[in-house]
């Protein structure tokens, strides 16, 4: 009864959608309060009814509910619970569900929060937010529909075990509320082109949806590539696989959307840009789910193969991507261009920041389709690996992290760039240091290397000495800084963490791709070998049985010099349904990197094939992203109004007109 | 019943609070620029808190002011004439409109998709599956953990092999018995337990690493009935049929009267000497005695066909179920037999495919495949 519950809330969300879509839009047409009015209690019922259909297909997936054929196809009653209830997200179709579940949140947020909006502007964003609604709920109800009953079943047929793991788990909620946070950003820009102007409200809403949209995203793909670390035992942390692009992209151009929306918050400029970059960055997580969903994508993440899906979802594409940009084309000369800034400028820095990451993330967009389309049109077959995104993407990186501590440096409006490098030659001075150690430690290694960790300490410095800067640290007593650093916003702190957030994943990225240790070794009970200063030891193996699978489990003694350090146990697992193998690795953390031990096939005799890998300072990787995403949490907990002071022009210099 | 007063329920509430707002006075549409003057005051009120707080110095609190207010004007002055309110008659029409259709629509949507009468089945409605005693299951999970601890136990494995065996984790047992074997020594019941466990593991197949072992009992103990009668199997799944029949007949000959497997011997005899009737007239091997006696009466033309069709059915049952090993092995044999080197090739690659990462599979595959001579 509860999943028929469930079924009924989803079909009368649908019903409720297309009131929001049909009647707000309308209102704010004709400026009758009466019919806006409505979408705030229809955006808030839509939540609700989701929430209830969400609950109701939990439900089954705990209880083990068989006579739901989604429940059926993905779960099993002696898998754990933690994997019942991501088993939901875990499949297509539960995972649409979330997926509309996040954007009804979203569309409810802006109910109850949007009271300061003016109530044209809101009306229009929750009719543009229903249109979404509405596309995505008959695509799952008509072409996905997870409360689909059948003939009960004894005993479902599991969830593919390689999704079963903790950080998999999370990886989807996350990616998701990061890809559906973006069509805030992009129901504000059609709202803003249907009423053919972003007001001084505008700027302020989308930033910060935007940021916690890019905070999703940020934790999200990082969840995802420590997963990929850990769980599919290559040692690698990104592959430029499509999926992981097409999650890439969208935050490439969040990224992008979060400097430029803050160009317009501050200064009102670059509004027509920011316009078209919302509706670009929410167009590329749509194009994200597609690729993942459609099943055009073979790879571990497309659990839906369905080509009439992909027919579905492509209807939807054209129709949302199509007209959004359409009506960019009609309306966007009417917007008004906001104030001039002088090229070298904060803002002038911002738009080299956006330029090379919309080029970036036009790299990353050709690598990834191109290969589809090309099959799609003559049958070749062509893979684009990561020679093609270390040519295109990382040169375009490259500047955009070498100018990237300037920024913040240049004043509004117009700037002093010799002034700001000077103020950043201690961070300058650092990286030359950095350069010239890791060059005399590592003189036989890939000669970009030192170039790469010069880099990431340029960048890290040089977000460490803004803030020196801003809190008088070399030249002021110390409760003057004291007062300064308590006085500084929480967004200027937000700012520096998560550039020097960049820079640490820089550092951890470099220095594994340039200096990753690799052994391959036939091991039989009591064999040692050595890598990166550690000795190991093979002990043998053992099977053992978990709750659903069963494994052999390799005894492997860590030493150093001699002392103990750790023992590891990597393992090989069968899990029971599906009957599909997964390989465990064993990762020991040392500060100057990861040991990372996976047991391979079982030779004749009892030898195993070990493999071995030692990732230097591969965790910063992660680290980084995690203090970016802290960082952006920082900045959105400063609810006060972001206002950039222009720098006024001195006697000669003539003031560009508003 | 319950379940529709559900429905109905959540659909009235719901529609209540959507309709709601169209039962409040008609109001004229503020002026769309008050919300965003409003932000032009919040902001000023900003810069007026950063020039308190040292953020920002007089001279840049300033510039911003002068710049806001410069806003604030821009905002100011395009007077848009706010059009007049909707006349007060649409609402209700609207109103109905609502009230009847999201019902409607929502019931019609629901009655193709939903399935109301059908009532839920989650795990605790049903009878628990019978479950291994959960003693035997703690014993082994002691043990196994012992052995996790201790993989150099020789002992350990010689007990849990069996319980493994008895639990038909056939895979473990093979497993735990090479172990043995390999810490504790080779002795027949050793041997024999591992022959039979790799046999069991393999669906029936007589794996390589399996004929060794029965080779090496024989030798510790000659005459041993089952490895003689593994052997002989082996021989068979090689298509060796005319020694395969003579091996089964001289075990009979060596085995008592009252010896439990005569009866299980002698019909895997029959159906041998069947198929080697079948290969001497026909050229190619029938599944079973029922359908030898049905070609018998063929042609050899139409017995041909009936063969190729068999094999091709086995082949169009392997397409869609991929993951039977004994099957795939069955039809490389008989490609090998019919002759047809090319698809036993495609065949081969096609069940190694089905089985990447399985290595066991894997290994049984290349076993075969060195056997018949494919090469790989």
């Amino acid at each position: 009864m509860i999943v028929e519950l469930g079924h009924f809330a989803l079909v009368l969300a649908l019903a409720i959608a297309l009131v929001q879509m049909v009647l707000p839009l309308w209102g704010a047409q004709t400026r009758d309060v009466r019919l806006m009015g409505m979408a705030e209690p229809a955006a808030l019922s839509q939540l609700t009814l989701l929430l209830i259909s969400f609950l109701a297909l939990t439900h089954a997936y705990v209880t083990s509910d068989f006579s739901v054929e989604n429940v059926w196809a993905n779960s099993h009653s002696l898998k754990p619970l933690l994997y019942k209830i991501s088993g939901v997200w875990g499949n297509h179709e539960g995972s649409m569900l979330l997926w509309v579940l996040i954007l009804a949140a979203f569309g409810a947020a802006v109910a109850l929060f949007g009271g300061n909006l003016p109530a044209r502007l809101r009306a229009n964003v929750l009719g543009v937010q229903a249109v979404i609604a509405v596309a995505f709920l008959l695509f799952i109800i008509f072409a996905s529909n997870p409360f689909t009953r059948i003939p009960p079943q004894p005993e479902g047929r599991g969830l593919n075990p390689i999704l079963q793991d903790p950080a998999l788990a999370f990886h989807p909620p996350f990616l998701y509320a990061g890809y559906v946070g973006l069509s805030m950003a992009f129901s504000f820009a059609i709202a803003a082109l249907i009423e053919g102007r972003t007001d001084a409200a505008w700027a302020r809403w989308v930033r910060p949806w935007t940021l916690a949209a890019w905070v999703c995203l940020t934790l999200g793909i990082a969840m995802g590539s420590w997963w990929a670390y850990y769980e599919l035992g290559w040692g690698g942390w990104w592959f430029w696989d499509p999926v992981e692009n097409a999650s890439f992209m969208p935050w490439l151009a969040a990224t992008a959307l979060l400097h430029s929306a803050l160009v317009m918050e501050k200064r009102e400029a670059l509004k027509v840009w920011t316009v078209l970059l919302a509706i670009l960055a929410f167009s590329l997580s749509l194009m994200g789910t597609f690729l993942v969903r459609s099943g055009v994508l073979t790879s571990v993440h497309a659990f839906a193969v369905d080509p009439r899906r992909g027919l579905f979802i492509l209807m939807i594409l054209v129709l949302l991507i199509g007209g959004a940009l359409a009506l960019y084309a009609r309306r966007a000369p009417q917007l008004k261009q906001g104030g001039l800034f002088a090229p070298i400028s904060r803002e002038g820095s911002l738009v080299l920041n956006n330029i090379l990451l919309t080029t970036g993330c036009a790299t990353v967009f050709i690598g990834t389709l191109y290969p589809l389309a090309l099959e799609s049109i003559t049958g070749a077959k062509i893979s684009v690996g990561p020679p093609y995104f270390n040519l295109t993407f990382v040169p375009l990186m490259v500047p955009l992290l070498l100018t990237m501590p300037l920024g913040p440096y240049l004043a509004w409006k117009r700037g002093d760039l010799l002034g700001a490098m000077q103020r950043l030659a201690a961070a300058g001075l650092a990286a030359l240091v950095a350069l010239v150690v890791a060059a005399a430690l590592y003189w036989r290694g890939p000669w970009l290397a030192p170039f790469g960790i010069a880099l990431g300490v340029w960048i890290v410095a040089g977000a460490l000495s803004e803030w020196a800067m801003r809190v008088k640290l070399m030249g002021a007593g110390a409760a003057e800084v004291l007062r300064r650093a308590r006085n500084l916003p929480r967004s200027a702190y937000g700012t520096m963490l998560a550039h020097a957030g960049i820079g640490l994943s820089v550092l951890g990225i470099v220095a594994t791709t340039a200096w990753q240790s690799e052994r391959v070794i036939a091991m039989r009970p009591g064999d040692r070998a050595d890598i990166a200063g550690y000795e190991i030891t093979f002990r043998g193996a053992a099977p053992r049985r978990g709750p659903n699978y069963s494994e052999q489990v390799g005894l492997i003694a860590l030493t150093r010099g001699g002392t103990p350090v750790t023992e590891l146990s990597p393992a090989k697992r069968i899990y029971d349904a599906p009957r599909q193998a997964t390989t465990e690795a064993a990762i020991h953390v040392g500060w100057r990197g990861d040991l990372y031990v996976v047991l391979g096939d079982e030779q004749q005799g009892g030898g195993y094939v070990v493999r071995v890998y030692f990732n230097p300072l591969v965790r910063l990787i992660w680290i980084g992203a995690v203090v970016m995403a802290f960082a952006g949490l920082l900045s959105l907990s400063d609810r006060r109004l972001r206002v950039g002071a222009p720098r006024r022009a001195r006697g000669a210099l003539p003031a560009p007109a508003e | 019943m319950l379940l529709w007063v559900g429905f109905a329920v959540l659909t009235a509430v719901v529609l209540a609070a959507v309709l709601a707002p169209l039962g409040r006075p008609a109001r004229q549409d503020e002026p769309a620029e008050s919300g965003t003057l409003a932000v032009y005051r919040h902001q000023l009120d900003e810069v007026e808190a950063d020039r308190a707080r040292g953020v920002m110095d007089a001279g840049e609190a300033e510039a911003a002011r002068l710049e806001i207010s410069r806003r604030m004007l821009n905002a100011a002055s395009p007077a848009r004439s706010a059009v007049s309110a909707a006349a007060a008659g649409r609402v209700r029409p609207i109103a109905i409109a609502v009230a009847a259709l999201v019902p409607l629509l929502t019931l019609a949507v629901y009655l193709t998709h939903g399935s109301p009468n059908l009532p839920s089945f989650p795990m605790t409605a049903r009878s628990k599956a019978p479950q291994p005693s959960t003693q035997l299951d703690g014993l082994i999970a002691k043990v196994e953990e012992r052995l996790r601890a201790h993989p150099e136990d020789g002992e350990g494995w010689d007990v849990i092999a069996p319980v493994y065996f008895k639990l038909e984790r056939f895979r473990d047992a093979a497993d735990a018995y090479a172990r043995a074997l390999r810490l504790k020594g080779e002795t027949v019941k050793r041997l024999a337990g591992f022959v039979e466990a790799s046999v069991f593991a393999a669906d029936g197949i007589v794996t390589e690493e399996a004929r060794i072992a029965c080779q090496k009992i024989l030798k510790l103990e000659p005459g041993r009935h089952e490895a003689r009668f593994w052997l002989a199997l082996a021989k068979e799944q090689d298509g060796q049929l005319g020694e395969a029949l003579a091996d089964y007949k001289q075990i009979l000959a060596d085995s008592p009267a009252d010896a439990p497997w005569r009866g299980p011997l002698t019909e895997r005899a029959e159906a041998v000497s069947a198929r080697i009737a079948a290969v001497t007239k026909g050229g190619a091997p029938g599944p079973s005695a029922t359908d030898m006696a049905a070609a018998q009466k063929l042609s050899p033309e139409q017995r041909a066909q009936m063969i190729a069709q068999m094999v091709d059915g086995l082949a169009e049952r392997l397409k869609r179920e991929g993951k039977d090993l004994s099957g795939w092995l069955r039809l490389v044999n008989a490609y090998v037999v019919l002759d047809r080197k090319e698809e036993a090739r495609a065949a081969l690659a096609d069940a190694r495919r089905n089985f990447g990462g399985d290595d066991r599979a894997l290994g049984e595959l290349d076993t075969l495949a060195k056997r018949l001579g494919l090469g790989s």
